[in-house]
């Protein structure tokens, strides 16, 4: 597991597609900075700060582009056939995506990390840091913590999809699709739900996005929200890891 | 002989289709098995088995006579179909990335870049290789671990005869030089058989023959040749009926004459036909080659 970890970590390391997502990401946040910025010069009533960015640094507004770089990461070992060189080897197929599901986890927490120290920064040059309300740096720190875990929940499902389809672009536009479409998916199963059983289910509170948004928009986080979170993020990444694995010991390698 | 790989009675199955049917083959220590059959006979898939990219419907595997397989494997080394390699890594990536993977040494880079005649790539990138070099480079991934026993699906495919050459020089060193065993498929027979100890050839999913080289080149003397002034070419026909006492012969439309008994006895054909006033301007063994013997062995079988 060890090898094969520090293996897929050497892969990640040379691959430009991280490093392109991630200053992807920066550029993204480096843009929502500018467009606050254009706000608050327009409207006086308004105001931002350097710690009320620290709540929202994390978010999900890299989603996107973490599922492109797992997508490459993972599809492209089918794509070139190299899945081939350590399938061929002393390991299981189980180890095999673990070590790919850890590595994709180790890229995600990066590109966050990264996208969240530039946009704090960047905000508290241009807005200046302000004065956080007691235990407000602690709480902002929970909601990252809740964030950064439920966007690898999002990322289990990206390594998934990419082990489902074997390939790079598919399972980019794959993902895509899922990030676009799964609150609409979520509320088209709540109306089915209502209609068909007379059962009021809000699927989609339970989806990591929805939660995220919750976080940031919450005051404070509060238990109910972060149960939420932690057992929808635990079922979507035992779910995910357990089919990902399924798929892969069940499936011959071409 | 130790057989470093042994498949029993191995059949693959897709939907309704047996891919492989019932194979029991067996690749001995120090062997350049040559793997023949057509597209679709099964070798890709009998290959994809027995390293593991392929669950077998029935049958059983043998890596160096152990059944457990996924610690045996780690000494076997592979190429199937088309060099899996990472494009936009430089060649010393490559098998860095199959150095750490392995738990072993970087500093064998260097050793098996030069083995396979890429130390030279410096910073080029895997995918400004041309087809030969990119699959030496396949092969040189295969090398790390020094595995003792290598398999080579179709690692000709696609080259130039000056890159088939390179890939049968490197195989051929690799057998002599590092004791490594080789399984190889292939299309290219002409070369197979350059390279060849021992070949199986698979027909419709099953293996239809094993043979080895000697006898190879045993069945495939099909006759004589005899080549004689077309003035002689009655007489010594005549010749061949009376006093051999066969008509087991043709003549060619250049008046040669393709004599299918006595095989063994080119010498006492010569001096029959010497003491009978004929002069023989040429006579030889009429030898068929891997590629006649191979469509010979399928020919019948369709």
């Amino acid at each position: 597991m060890k090898s094969l970890m520090a293996s897929d970590l050497f892969k990640l390391k040379k691959g430009k597609y991280l490093y392109g997502c991630t200053i992807g990401s920066v550029l993204l946040r480096i843009f929502i900075i500018i467009i606050m910025y254009s706000v608050l010069q327009m409207d006086d009533s308004s105001s931002a700060s350097g710690y009320e960015i620290l709540s929202k640094a994390i978010g999900s507004g890299s989603a996107l582009l973490v599922s492109i770089a797992i997508s490459i990461f993972v599809g492209a070992e089918f794509g070139f056939g190299t899945i081939k060189n350590s399938a061929t080897k002393a390991f299981s197929r189980t180890r095999i995506y673990m070590s790919k599901l850890l590595v994709s986890f180790i890229a995600t927490i990066c590109i966050l990390l990264i996208t969240a120290v530039v946009y704090v920064l960047l905000g508290t040059i241009v807005f200046g840091w302000g004065t956080p309300p007691d235990g407000y740096i602690l709480d902002a720190i929970a909601k990252m913590g809740v964030q950064i875990y439920l966007n690898l929940a999002l990322s289990s499902m990206f390594v998934m999809v990419a082990i489902l389809i074997r390939q790079s672009a598919g399972s980019i536009a794959i993902n895509i699709c899922i990030l676009q479409f799964a609150g609409l998916v979520a509320q088209i199963c709540s109306l089915a739900f209502d209609k068909l059983f007379h059962l009021t289910i809000e699927f989609s509170k339970y989806l990591p996005s929805t939660i995220i948004s919750d976080t940031v928009d919450v005051e404070k986080l509060t238990s109910e929200l972060t149960i939420r979170g932690l057992v929808a993020g635990a079922v979507i990444i035992v779910l995910t890891t357990a089919f990902g694995i399924f798929s892969l010991q069940k499936r011959d390698i071409k | 002989m130790e057989c470093v790989l042994r498949t029993t009675g191995l059949s693959k199955k897709f939907s309704k289709k047996l891919a492989v049917n019932s194979v029991s083959m067996c690749v001995e220590k120090g062997d350049i098995y040559g793997f023949i059959g057509k597209n679709g006979a099964g070798k890709t898939t009998l290959i994809r088995m027995a390293v593991g990219l392929a669950a077998p419907t029935e049958g059983s595997i043998e890596l160096f006579g152990s059944t457990n397989l996924t610690v045996n494997r780690e000494k076997v080394g592979t190429v199937i179909e088309y060099p899996a390699i990472y494009p936009n890594m430089t060649a010393k990536d490559n098998l860095t990335v199959q150095c750490k993977l392995q738990t072993v040494d970087t500093n064998v880079i260097e050793g098996i870049l030069d083995l396979v005649g890429l130390s030279d790539t410096g910073k080029k990138k895997a995918k400004n290789f041309s087809l030969g070099m990119k699959q030496r480079l396949a092969i040189a991934t295969s090398l790390v671990g020094d595995p003792e026993f290598l398999i080579l699906d179709e690692p000709t495919n696609g080259l130039d005869p000056e890159g088939i050459k390179e890939i049968r020089v490197l195989i051929q060193k690799l057998n002599q030089e590092r004791k490594i065993t080789v399984l190889i498929s292939s299309h290219i027979l002409g070369e197979l058989s350059k390279l060849a100890t021992r070949y199986g050839i698979i027909h419709n999913g099953q293996l239809i023959e094993e043979f080895t080289e000697e006898e190879l080149r045993e069945r495939c003397k099909s006759g004589i040749v005899i080549n004689v002034h077309k003035d002689d070419v009655e007489k010594c026909t005549a010749i061949l009926r009376e006093e051999l006492k066969t008509t087991n012969f043709k003549i060619g439309v250049d008046g040669v004459i393709h004599l299918y008994d006595f095989v063994e006895q080119t010498g006492m054909v010569n001096q029959v036909l010497a003491k009978n006033d004929i002069i023989v301007n040429s006579i030889s063994a009429d030898e068929s080659d891997l590629e006649d013997y191979f469509l010979k062995v399928i020919g019948g079988r369709k």
